[in-house]
């Protein structure tokens, strides 16, 4: 195999970066709709905490998980203008509790791995 | 604001109905806030072109509509394997009928091909090869649609697998099997069925040219080196140079005598009762018929030798790589 170019090794260091954010965006945001918020200041809130992500990622995943029961939104009038708010819901909350506690025994797995007790 | 509408109304042009007014709303906003969060920053309206920058940055409408759809492929991961199997298995088969399709365009008064049957037998190649490729992909779209993923796709035993075999490693069942058949078939030489021209029975004989013995006495020849070559295979399984050119040789040894013994016009003579005449006459006509079609099949013959040489030679260049559990 040969050695990759430093273009090459960015390029694959960006889509593993990308897959490894994709299942902690979830968590993220999850953990951000403990308070209600409507897409915009989410965003804003995200990007804040490090975890920037695209309106075009964003509001497709809060519709996926309004589907699957985790989030609640609803539309109402603030700054003369109509927001969709979205806030957890009670399985939503439940669900971030055990992400929370897979995701916790997934870092002290790697850090085990990474440096293995003698 | 004139850019932002027509910005909305790009992007649910690509929506479904049910999506429209929601998505369209909620990405209003969303674009809406970025422009008077800017403004708020800079003091003043935002100029058109930093609006366009802005929806520049979003992305084009189809692909901001993209992600609100479900993802969808025609063929799905698990059944894509097999699609493509089912396609290289299609290519290959299309491949056996165009072989013949191209040796009976050659021309062997001119010993030429003839430009425009060539060009008709490719482009009924071509319109086989897609439209073959066309109904594979609609039946396997439509398993994955339907969901009628087949049972064995979730129903199988690893006992069952197919064991590893090195394609370079000649099997002894067939080492044996050829071993078998030319014994027999010097076994009918030795008793004598090789080596006449008139063969009698019941109430009739057949008369054949006089080529068919001395045939008899090569392929003779050749099913002893072939049997020289079998036993080889048989205690050293594995093919190599030497034994892949003596395949070839005899291979070759035998089309071509055969080939010619075509060209002879090999039953001369059919004496038999009324009640054997359709087969009888059949085999006539068969053997007069045969010349015609010899140079067609022998191209056939040596096309499918030589790829099979290859594909041995292919496979005994290729490191033998073990796996080990």
């Amino acid at each position: 195999m040969a050695k990759l170019s430093t273009l090459e090794l960015q390029a694959v260091f960006e889509n593993l970066r990308l897959e490894l954010r994709r299942g902690s965006l979830i968590l993220a945001v999850l953990a951000a709709l403990r308070q209600e918020q409507y897409g915009y200041t989410l965003r804003k809130i995200l990007t804040e905490h490090g975890m920037a992500v695209d309106e075009g990622t964003l509001y497709p995943l809060l519709r996926r998980l309004e589907t699957q029961g985790l989030l609640v939104s609803e539309w109402r009038e603030e700054e003369n203008r109509k927001k969709r708010f979205y806030r957890l819901s009670e399985s939503g909350a439940a669900i971030l509790a055990r992400l929370i506690d897979e995701w916790q025994g997934i870092g002290d797995a790697i850090k085990d791995i990474r440096e293995p007790r003698t | 604001m004139n850019l932002v509408e027509r910005y909305i109304e790009a992007v649910k042009f690509w929506l479904p109905a049910h999506l429209k007014d929601d998505v369209a709303a909620e990405l209003a906003d969303d674009i809406r806030s970025e422009i008077d969060e800017a403004e708020r920053e800079k003091g003043r309206h935002l100029t058109e072109d930093e609006i366009a920058a802005i929806l520049k940055a979003r992305g084009r409408p189809m692909l901001v509509a993209s992600r609100y759809l479900p993802k969808r492929t025609l063929i799905g991961p698990e059944l894509y394997p097999i699609y493509i199997l089912v396609l290289k298995i299609v290519a290959v088969c299309s491949l056996i009928p165009l072989a013949i399709m191209f040796a009976t365009t050659f021309d062997f008064g001119t010993y030429q091909f003839s430009v425009q049957s060539v060009g008709n037998v490719w482009n009924q190649f071509i319109y086989s090869l897609v439209t073959a490729f066309a109904i594979v992909t609609l039946i396997f779209a439509l398993i994955e649609h339907q969901g009628m993923n087949p049972a064995s796709l979730d129903k199988w035993n690893p006992k069952t697998l197919r064991p590893v075999r090195d394609p370079s490693r000649i099997r002894r069942s067939a080492s044996i099997g050829e071993i078998a058949a030319n014994m027999v078939l010097i076994a009918i030489f030795a008793a004598g069925y090789l080596s006449r021209t008139v063969y009698d029975f019941k109430g009739g004989h057949i008369t054949v040219c006089p080529e068919w013995i001395p045939y008899w006495q090569v392929i003779i020849a050749m099913a002893v080196a072939e049997v020289a070559l079998a036993a080889t295979n048989l205690f050293k399984p594995f093919w190599s140079w030497q034994r892949i050119t003596a395949r070839v040789a005899i291979d070759l040894g035998k089309i071509a005598a055969f080939a010619w013994l075509l060209q002879t016009n090999i039953v001369r003579e059919v004496v038999a009762p009324d009640a054997w005449r359709p087969p009888t006459d059949m085999l006539l006509s068969l053997s007069n018929a045969a010349p015609r079609y010899v140079p067609q099949i022998a191209i056939v013959v040596v096309a499918i030798i030589c790829v099979t040489a290859i594909w041995r030679i292919f496979h005994l260049r290729r490191a033998r790589m073990p796996v080990s559990a």
